[in-house]
């Protein structure tokens, strides 16, 4: 399915011609985006190195995974909404580069990893799931959020 | 969704994405070695 149509209908948005004519708008949204992004890496580091036994042993790995499951949503929906605003400047640039479509892709496998599957499944009592079963998913989830946040930084090089 | 289903769903969703990250930033780091190689021989 191509996917043309939606970034020229971008590129010609009242978002791009926002993002293209005020320097200052893009570079709040910016911010913005940084700030989601930091929220967002922060809440993975956490949630995950504790259920790989790396930090905060002395709280239940449970409820560190609950306290930051809410502000990750918080920061998936600042990075979504504040990424289509940046990418409406650069829309049909983005189109073609191989990064961008690395960074979309491994959001979207992150997408599913997180609702369909970690969720639900640290939803059971951790102590009745397998050890090593956690551990994969920290390391996974980690390798999915590195991947985002490294191709997303990658773009500006390609 | 049973405990043990997705248990097993997570070890094999796990499995794929790590061989498909540990392709990619192979493949990512080739690229920027061939490209090193070409600006400095």
């Amino acid at each position: 399915m191509d996917v043309y149509f939606f970034f020229e209908w971008l590129d010609n948005s009242f978002l791009a011609t926002m993002s293209k004519a005020y320097g200052g708008v893009f570079a709040v949204v910016q911010m913005f985006h940084l700030l989601s992004l930091a929220l967002l890496g922060g809440t993975v580091l956490l949630a995950d190195l504790r259920l790989l036994g790396v930090m905060l042993r002395d709280v239940p790995s449970r409820v560190v995974v609950a306290s930051t499951q809410r502000w990750f949503d918080v920061a998936l929906i600042g990075s979504l909404l504040s990424g289509i605003f940046m990418s409406s400047a650069v829309a049909l640039k983005l189109y073609y580069n191989e990064m961008f479509w690395a960074k979309m892709a491994s959001f979207a496998i992150g997408l599913v990893f997180v609702y369909g599957i970690r969720r639900p499944l640290l939803a059971f009592d951790h102590a009745t799931l397998s050890p090593w079963v956690l551990r994969l998913v920290a390391v996974t989830s980690l390798v999915i959020w590195f991947t985002v946040a490294a191709s997303g930084r990658w773009i500006g090089f390609s | 969704m049973s405990r043990k289903t997705l248990q097993r769903i997570a070890v094999g969703y796990g499995i794929l994405v790590l061989a498909a990250a540990a392709w990619f930033w192979a493949r990512q780091v080739q690229s920027v070695i061939e490209l090193l190689r070409l600006a400095y021989g």
